[in-house]
């Protein structure tokens, strides 16, 4: 399944991430959303993303829900007339608490959407639907660059980092010796990031740059028409259960 | 109407430019890393859109931010997407400053980083209220939960709290880029569209013939 998925146009798969989201938030914080997650979570491991979502839960949504519970459950005083648990001496608002796994269940569903999309679709295969959805070339080249340039920097970061530290500057100590520290470790980054940008701006307009292969996807094949089939029962369900039920 | 800003557009985005943009981004994205080496209790994820912005102006400084938010949300976290809003205003705001001369003197620098930090703030509210429900894992979730204990509407508590501590951090991302930027050799500023007029102030680098001399 993974396979056939990132063998899909990136599109449909656009489409289908946009609609996710856009389903994640209208939905009401109740039982559909429930569903909703359970769907996500099948979706996520088959297409063997499990990993990066559970990374995701673990760093963001779980200390994000623990914190909302605490703080819409204990710390702000429930609606008078609203139901309250009486827990070991503490009194805690079971609607702020509704509210906070509803919140936490956005995220999740959110996340799941965003990674499921980002591991099914290379960024070259990204790049390829942006020019296909006709953006400037320039623009999705400048994006396949930066992509490229975030894998380089950091390893330069840490040979920086360790070429200083050669030279005797402590990166211990108070904030502001740490800020001071920091200064050294960035400016020869950016003075060598800046002449390679020199450079290559130099070799673009020797090559006639903007003169790239038209090789944009102008057709979508029947698995694509099913999964903006797809996208479009996502955001007509989210919004009949918001509205309807 | 559509040509006319297409030409604008184009005539801002040189090679130069496009060329320049992937380091902002790079710089936004990689400036984590530095933070957990020294761990340092602020964000700093904008000083590459900063840097363009002095260098280049406000539109390349805008196609920064939402370049990095979009790599970033599909790299590392998930919810980045959603901040594209204060991801453009902060790249606005800053070629905007920048562009007046905010960057040749420090103190402009300063204030103009702490009226940053409070337009920060009033963008991103809605996103934090409506994702997080006001609560991140930022310490200014501290100050909001206390807000809302005393009272205070989830929106308000958020503004409030954010106007307080936005400020701080970006004023250390102007800073920075400040610093960095002036280290930058001459010569090396002169490529840049915007690198000199932005950074010096006007009449410096002309040069006169010392006095007594032929």
């Amino acid at each position: 399944m993974r396979d056939c998925l990132h063998k899909l146009d990136p599109r449909p798969k656009m489409a289908l991430w946009v609609s996710l989201m856009v389903a994640g938030l209208v939905l009401p914080g109740s039982w559909q959303l429930g569903v909703y997650i359970v769907l996500m979570a099948a979706a996520v491991f088959g297409v063997r993303a499990g990993r990066a979502w559970l990374s995701f839960v673990v760093r963001l949504v779980l200390p994000t829900a623990i914190m909302l519970m605490v703080v819409y459950g204990l710390i702000i005083p429930p609606v008078r007339g609203g139901d309250t648990l009486d827990c070991a001496g503490l009194c805690v608002s079971l609607s702020g608490v509704r509210r906070s796994l509803a919140i936490a269940g956005r995220l999740l569903v959110i996340g799941g959407a965003t990674v499921a999309f980002a591991k099914s679709t290379p960024v070259v295969e990204f790049a390829k639907g942006l020019r296909a959805l006709r953006l400037p070339t320039a623009a999705v080249s400048v994006f396949v660059a930066s992509y490229n340039m975030h894998a380089l920097i950091r390893q330069r970061v840490r040979q920086i980092a360790y070429a200083q530290r050669a030279r005797g500057l402590r990166s211990d100590g108070l904030i502001v010796g740490r800020l001071r520290w920091y200064i050294p470790m960035l400016q020869p980054l950016l003075f060598s990031m800046l002449l390679g940008a020199v450079e290559r701006s130099s070799l673009w307009q020797s090559r006639g740059y903007l003169r790239v292969s038209d090789d944009r996807n102008k057709t979508l094949h029947g698995c694509d028409f099913v999964l903006l089939f797809f996208a479009a029962l996502v955001i007509a369900l989210a919004g009949f259960a918001r509205w309807h039920v | 109407m559509t040509n006319r800003i297409m030409s604008w557009a184009r005539r801002q985005l040189s090679p130069t430019v496009l060329t320049l943009i992937p380091v902002g981004v790079a710089l936004n994205l990689g400036i984590g890393t530095v933070i957990q080496v020294i761990k340092l209790p602020v964000f700093l994820d904008s000083i590459g859109t900063v840097v363009v912005a002095v260098l280049a102006g406000p539109l390349p400084a805008i196609l920064t931010a939402v370049i990095t938010v979009l790599l970033g949300g599909l790299l590392t976290n998930p919810v980045l997407p959603w901040f594209i809003g204060t991801a453009i205003a902060i790249g606005w705001f800053t070629g905007f400053c920048a562009n007046r001369g905010a960057f040749r003197r420090v103190w402009v620098c300063v204030v103009c980083g702490i009226a940053m930090g409070v337009i920060a703030a009033v963008v991103s509210a809605p996103v934090v209220v409506s994702l997080f429900g006001g609560i991140t894992q930022s310490g200014s979730s501290l100050v909001v939960a206390y807000l809302m204990a005393t009272g205070r509407t989830v929106m308000n508590s958020v503004l409030l709290a954010g106007v307080a501590c936005d400020p701080v951090d970006k004023v250390l991302t102007y800073l920075i880029a400040w610093a960095l930027i002036r280290g930058l050799p001459r010569s090396l500023r002169a490529h840049f569209p915007r690198g000199l007029e932005n950074t010096e102030s006007a009449g410096a680098g002309v040069e006169t013939a010392p006095v007594g001399k032929t």
